[in-house]
């Protein structure tokens, strides 16, 4: 604690301002000199085990999330953003929140992304091993339930996840909701993570049973997408995955931005009031032209 | 939150218990059934955390069929409340369980119904009537005014009605869907129950009175 | 020598003066009452083939399985007592997702034979994973990886051989000599079906058919042969 700290004194606007070359040498002369005995300050409070607590949340990855999954007429559509963040840093915005399990199974990611990983990547295991075993392919059911079990173990040691698991077996199309917590729970539609509330506003209202692929894969990047335009915690690019009785296919990834600009287009245009569909003006006018002419008579 | 109560009627007693699940704000589902059948005359509602509810109700439902499977008799009631219960005191210095259940069922050697209450602290209490959570709280007060001795089975259901009726009426985020179970000496039957009809006609009333009011004027 | 290897064929770990350890060698004598099993590496893959002997007409032969996948770039045949072949399958598959887990990669086919053989040699070692006795069983791994394709022969001892053919089992000595004197080496996939169940049926008592051959293939990935395409080889010879 009392080594030698690292010199960020030329980082500073008057340093930089006046910046010798041999301030920068001297700077450099510290890291050289005790890479390895180079320390940073210990924080000055009272109680450090309990400042660590509390700021451990603060750098937990990946809180930040917005997953979706639903089950219609032909399969399951899964969509995710792939923004990570710690705090209010953005440490990534090309994050894989789609976990392939296997070539029959998803799994989705939202907390903490080494757990899911971890977790799922286990999971994968535990899969493999019962298809091995058994000679068929292990069922979503089961699968979730295996997930589910192994996380209820660890309940109160600390993991961060709410993940759902999507896949086809024998009995079709199976969507299960899996978390941190031990909860599993059976559905037909559900969204995880800080941006869930919003894209449930836009899935709830635009869900069918008897959707297309299209139409489906439509709902869940839209969903997404107005999920990370009012999620400060979501966004970077929005992938969209389409779960059949022959197992998975990815169907898209589109960065949000440019799905922005492809929703609402920032052309210009002649007549704002019949681009927007808006019929205020319209129905003035009308309105006028009634009013004139009974003024007339 | 959770919705749970039940009460004990001549030959019967009845569990009822909301359908939601729910994280934070979300409602995340809206069948969920949280009365486990532990076998056929034994029924339990459980409220708590998702993940204990499933494990505990799980690992009752399969002691109490190997119980009977290893000695060849079922456990009665108010054996499966204190097994239950002495599992709940263990979990409570040791382990996960935070569960709080209503045990029902009809012992068939007194050939009476029973309702044992149990929260996760492992107090258990035989009572007539019972609740759990805010929900559960509504419900007591009419417990006590309009809960009888021998009720019938179209009583335990107007009951449940007013029950359902207040909760949906007075409790913030109350759920609409419930599942009402019934257990008697023949076994479990379940009931589908949509409050919004019942809301319905709360609603009419006040509109009604409401014009009333404004007639007078 | 029989009053000799009687004092010393009790214990697993000690070796006789003449330096053979009798019970690992007993074990090695086991395979040699299992019924034929044989593999033959060519460049486009590695086949597998075994005999599967119902020794009841009312035992159902399609139970009695001797090809195990391991991974997917992972088979084997197994000749000997099976019970014990299958606790090393389960090992190889356990370490094969493990490897995946840790490496993101499939695992090497010579570090998946390694670790089956350090557990037959766990009867040697000491604390609650050792076994009382050595197991009776060999092992023909067939796999595919950045090296190519391998096939290896374990036995009872935890030796791993590589090979280019090999038979074990109780026709092996009979198979062996005439997959030495067919074998080449640019033997085809196909040939090399061919070659592997002409030597089974050379060295089998019945006839062969679908229901007392068993037969797989690794080329690239593991794949079991359907009674059709076993019907099909049957055809050729």
């Amino acid at each position: 604690m009392n080594g030698p700290t690292l010199d960020f004194s030329f980082l500073d606007a008057t340093a930089r301002g006046s910046m010798a070359s041999k301030h920068v040498d001297e700077s450099l002369d510290a890291i050289d000199g005790n890479m390895h005995e180079c320390n940073f300050k210990a924080p000055a409070v009272e109680d450090f085990e309990g400042f660590q607590r509390e700021v451990i949340n603060y750098v937990k990855p990946n809180h930040g999330t917005t997953t979706l999954a639903f089950i219609f007429e032909h399969g399951i559509v899964v969509a995710v953003d792939s923004r990570a963040s710690q705090g209010p840093y953005i440490s990534s915005q090309t994050v894989k929140k789609v976990i392939e399990i296997n070539p029959f199974l998803l799994g989705t990611m939202a907390g903490g992304a080494a757990d899911c990983q971890f977790w799922q990547r286990n999971l994968g295991i535990q899969c493999r091993l019962h298809e091995l075993e058994n000679g068929k392919r292990i069922t979503v059911r089961a699968a979730s339930k295996l997930l589910a079990n192994t996380l209820y173990s660890y309940k109160g040691k600390g993991l961060s996840m709410g993940t759902m698991v999507a896949g086809w077996d024998l009995n079709g199309p199976g969507l299960y909701y899996v978390d941190s917590e031990g909860t599993r729970l059976k559905g037909q539609r559900f969204s995880v993570g800080s941006g869930s509330l919003f894209a449930y506003g836009v899935l709830d209202q635009g869900y069918k049973w008897d959707l297309t692929v299209e139409e489906a894969c439509e709902l869940g990047r839209r969903a997404i997408y107005h999920a990370t335009f009012r999620d400060a915690f979501s966004g970077g690019t929005v992938s969209v995955y389409h779960v059949g009785a022959n197992g998975w296919t990815k169907v898209t990834g589109d960065d949000v931005g440019e799905l922005h600009f492809s929703y609402y287009p920032a052309t210009p245009v002649d007549d704002v009031d019949a681009h927007c569909g808006g019929e205020g003006k319209k129905e003035a006018e009308a309105r006028a032209a009634t009013e004139a002419s009974a003024m007339e008579t | 939150m959770d919705v749970v109560f039940g009460f004990v009627g001549y030959d019967f007693a009845v569990l009822v218990a909301d359908r939601a699940a729910t994280q934070q704000i979300i409602v995340q589902k809206l069948d969920e059934d949280k009365i486990v059948e532990l076998d056929s005359t034994k029924i339990m509602a459980l409220s708590g955390p998702k993940g204990d509810c499933v494990a505990f109700g799980e690992y009752l439902r399969a002691n109490v069929r190997l119980y009977r499977l290893k000695y060849g008799h079922e456990l009665d009631v108010s054996a499966t409340a204190h097994y239950a219960r002495n599992e709940l005191a263990e979990a409570l210095r040791s382990g996960p369980y935070q569960v709080n259940c209503l045990l029902a069922g009809f012992d068939k050697l007194k050939n009476e119904p029973e309702l044992h209450f149990m929260d996760y602290l492992a107090t258990c209490h035989r009572v007539n009537t019972g609740g759990h959570g805010y929900g559960g709280m509504f419900c007591l007060s009419l417990f006590d005014k309009h809960w009888v001795p021998n009720m019938s089975r179209a009583q335990a259901m107007d009951l449940v009605d007013l029950c359902v009726g207040e909760v949906c009426e007075r409790l913030v985020t109350a759920p609409t869907d419930y599942l009402v179970k019934i257990v008697d000496k023949n076994g479990c039957e379940t009931i589908v129950y949509d409050a919004t009809d019942r809301l319905k006609k709360r609603r009419d009333l006040m509109a009604d009175v409401a014009a009333r009011m404004a007639s007078m004027n | 020598m029989f009053q000799t290897r009687s004092e010393y064929d009790r214990g697993v770990n000690t070796f006789s003066p003449e330096g053979r350890l009798f019970q690992v060698e007993y074990a090695i004598e086991a395979i040699k009452l299992g019924s034929t099993a044989i593999a033959i590496k060519t460049r486009e893959g590695v086949v597998l083939a075994v005999e599967k002997r119902a020794t009841s007409p009312l035992m159902d032969a399609s139970s009695l399985e001797k090809i195990a996948e391991i991974d997917a770039h992972v088979g084997c045949a197994v000749s000997g007592l099976t019970a014990d072949a299958w606790t090393m399958v389960e090992h190889g598959r356990a370490e094969c997702q493990n490897h995946y887990f840790t490496y993101n990669e499939p695992m090497p086919v010579l570090s998946c034979t390694t670790s089956l053989c350090e557990l037959a040699m766990s009867f040697a070692g000491e604390g609650e994973k050792r076994m009382s006795r050595p197991f009776g069983v060999a092992l023909l791994v067939a796999g595919k990886d950045e090296d190519g394709y391998h096939l290896v022969h374990t036995d009872p001892s935890g030796t791993a051989v590589q090979y280019k053919a090999k038979a074990i089992g109780s026709g092996s000595e009979g198979a062996q000599t005439a997959l030495q004197e067919e074998y080449r080496d640019d033997l085809t996939l196909k040939e090399a079906e061919t070659l592997a169940l002409k030597t089974l049926k050379a060295v089998m008592e019945e006839k062969v058919n679908t229901t007392n051959v068993d037969m797989a293939r690794v080329a690239p990935a593991y794949v079991k042969y359907s009674d059709a395409a076993i019907q099909e080889i049957i055809d050729r010879l």
